[in-house]
């Protein structure tokens, strides 16, 4: 690639050399050859017109004196002249003088015509020149020379001319095409070890080379320019290695830095997960502890509540007032624990008793839900609409509770008016929002998470009936299926109460 | 009808020849339409002469180039005729005869007639002080102390020319005259 490129600009300069030679070279034989054969005509002119005059000039005497023979001895030297084809000397009166002829023996002279009114002139006969000239001796004209010549002369001579500039033009081309090879070199050799370097430079990467300046102009500024922008690409580069080894060793640091705190974190988890596996294991023995409790607390429960029922059948009208009065508290105090117990066993069986999830059709539900409080509802003269309702991954049994403590929770709760409870539902992201919303009393917003623990009540067991577990056991219900519960309500103005379903992997 | 054109023509031309003839009668200038006369070819000659020979500054002032002729009336006239109106040299030119051998002065060329053959000492002995060409048609003049002298050769009016002399009286003849000459003494 090296190679043709150094030929190519070398090439180029000596066909320049050589192009510029050849057009001045041209251009000046051209005008020189036009010259010629523009003034060639007024050269033979001039030419024949010199001879003339000579002749004239040597034969005015023989022809004053009438010396014929002189006459023809002035035309004699003609013969030197080889373009020369007839010449003649006329006496005043047009008669012929003395002659001359190329070849000696065509006579071509005749006398032409008015003679003595000719001036000096000439004229192109087809391939001659014929040329006249008065001779005068002291302002008298006493005669007339002629001259015939041919014109090889001038075709010799300009043919001659043509062969000169044909062979000095060869001849300066070959010396042009010599001196420009030797000369472009000042051009091309800079340029040449300008362009080994920087291949030598892009192969080795090697910064630290420079090419040297050889002459003084543009392509010297070139190689000049070239080294400075070397310089600048070591220096950058030892500043690039530089950084890098830098950043090596900060990336080594940071690291060692990452692993350490992933060591730490890793630690974190286990103890994370060992403190859930403890909370897990506590929650289930609450759970059970719980559920065995409220089991074991039945049976002597049950004990106390019957007796008390047997006695206030047997005993009713046979003691005092105050004693029907103290068993009536006995067996509501003791139903009310049966009642609190039952609850909270329901409360905790949401936990122990979980169904793994199915697929659950939650409108067929609510349908159930609604059978199921169908008395409820038809006494209350409720009305309960919804919108369409998905299937989800749920436990059914649960579900069917939710719904049923947030439906009759809306219908016990009524207002003055008749109850319309919607229910309603819709998808967002990855889990489903319920809503069941009332127009009953109403809640006030200072008691919008107490409802939701356990056993606590709003109102007094006279006004609203209930242990005040519903809203408990539908929180725990909801979050077993990892989801939340909330309401929005002002007292007089209803209840809305969301809850959102997570959706358990695929949609169904 | 032709041939009664070509009559005419030709007849026309004849008298335009004659007419042409008659008007260039006296003309020196158409010498060949009439043939000119020895007396006249010695007159332009002689008139010629003076164009190829070169007198000395001192004698060559004054106004008119003068001729003159002793010895010989007719070749005076005819002299005259020839010479009208020319000029040698730029000067005009003016005749002058000489009856008496004695009177003989002031004058570029002197033509010498028959009459002076016997006495031709006595007059080379008044010109040679002066630069005067002398010219004739004696025969001998030039073998003598003259300068040019004619003669009559196969027909031709040559002439032989005394160099001699010439250089002797301060005069250059120039070689185209010389050339010419049949003799050089």
């Amino acid at each position: 690639m090296a190679r043709s490129k150094y030929s190519s600009i070398k090439e180029k300069l000596i066909r320049i050399s050589m192009l510029v030679s050849a057009s001045v070279l041209l251009l000046a034989s051209m005008a020189f050859i036009i010259y010629e054969v523009l003034t060639f005509r007024d050269t033979m002119v001039r030419e024949l017109t010199i001879y003339a005059d000579i002749i004239g000039i040597n034969s005015a005497s023989a022809l004053v004196f009438n010396d014929p023979v002189s006459a023809e001895g002035t035309l004699k030297p003609l013969r030197e002249k080889r373009n020369i084809v007839s010449a003649g000397i006329y006496e005043r009166n047009g008669q012929i003088f003395a002659e001359y002829s190329k070849d000696n023996g065509i006579k071509a002279l005749r006398a032409p015509q008015n003679l003595q009114d000719r001036t000096d002139g000439h004229h192109f006969e087809g391939a001659n020149l014929v040329l006249f000239k008065r001779i005068i001796s002291e302002g008298e004209r006493i005669g007339m020379v002629y001259i015939k010549s041919d014109l090889s002369e001038m075709e010799i001579r300009l043919s001659r001319y043509a062969g000169i500039v044909v062979g000095v033009f060869i001849l300066s081309l070959l010396a042009a095409y010599v001196i420009s090879s030797k000369l472009q070199q000042m051009i091309s050799q800079p340029i040449l070890h300008l362009a080994t370097i920087a291949r030598s430079i892009s192969n080795e990467k090697n910064y630290a080379v420079r090419a040297t300046v050889e002459s003084q102009d543009e392509i010297g500024t070139l190689v000049e320019t070239f080294n400075e922008m070397l310089n600048q690409i070591q220096s950058r580069n030892t500043a690039l290695l530089k950084a890098r080894d830098e950043l090596e060793q900060k990336v080594e640091e940071r690291t060692r830095d990452l692993v350490q705190e992933n060591a730490q974190r890793k630690l974190a988890e286990e103890k994370l997960q060992q403190s859930m596996q403890g909370l897990k294991r506590v929650n289930t023995e609450l759970q059970q502890f719980a559920y065995v409790a409220s089991h074991d607390l039945q049976e002597p429960l049950r004990m106390v509540a019957s007796f008390s029922q047997l006695l206030e059948m047997r005993y009713k009208n046979r003691l005092d007032k105050d004693a029907d009065e103290f068993i009536e508290f006995i067996v509501g105090g003791a139903n009310r624990m049966q009642r609190l117990i039952n609850d909270l066993l329901s409360y905790s069986r949401v936990g122990t008793r979980g169904k793994p999830f199915q697929p659950t059709d939650f409108s067929s539900v609510l349908g159930q839900v609604l059978v199921n409080l169908g008395p409820l509802i038809e006494e209350k003269e409720a009305i309960v609409t919804n919108d369409d309702l998905p299937v989800l991954m749920a436990d059914e049994t649960q579900i069917l509770q939710l719904f049923q403590n947030l439906i009759g929770n809306a219908i016990k709760f009524r207002g003055t008016e008749r109850p319309v409870i919607h229910i309603t539902a819709r998808r967002e992201a990855s889990e489903w929002i319920f809503s069941v919303c009332d127009n009953g009393i109403g809640i006030s917003p200072e008691y919008h998470e107490r409802i939701f623990e356990i056993f606590q009540r709003l109102h007094t067991k006279e006004e609203y009936p209930g242990t005040g577990i519903g809203l408990a056991i539908c929180k725990k219900i909801v979050e077993r299926h990892s989801g939340r519960i909330w309401v929005e309500s002002e007292p007089g103005k209803g209840s809305k109460f969301f809850f959102t379903i997570s959706l358990q992997g695929d949609d169904l | 009808m032709k041939c009664r054109l070509a009559i005419l023509f030709k007849s026309v031309l004849l008298i335009m020849c004659f007419v042409s003839a008659s008007l260039s009668y006296g003309n020196p200038a158409f010498a060949r339409e009439e043939q000119p006369s020895e007396t006249q070819v010695k007159a332009a000659f002689v008139y010629n002469f003076g164009k190829f020979v070169e007198w000395p500054p001192d004698r060559f002032v004054g106004k008119y180039f003068t001729i003159g002729i002793y010895g010989d009336d007719d070749f005076a006239q005819v002299l005259t005729e020839i010479v009208a109106g020319k000029s040698i040299h730029e000067k005009p030119i003016l005749i002058k005869r000489f009856s008496k051998m004695e009177d003989i002065a002031g004058c570029h060329i002197l033509f010498i007639g028959y009459s002076a053959k016997d006495h031709l000492p006595e007059l080379f002995n008044i010109v040679h002080k002066l630069s005067v060409l002398t010219v004739s048609d004696l025969q001998g003049f030039a073998d003598r102390s003259g300068m040019i002298n004619f003669k009559i050769v196969k027909n031709y009016m040559r002439f032989e020319i005394n160099l001699k002399a010439a250089q002797q009286a301060g005069l250059k003849i120039s070689s185209q005259l010389l050339k010419l000459a049949i003799a050089i003494k």
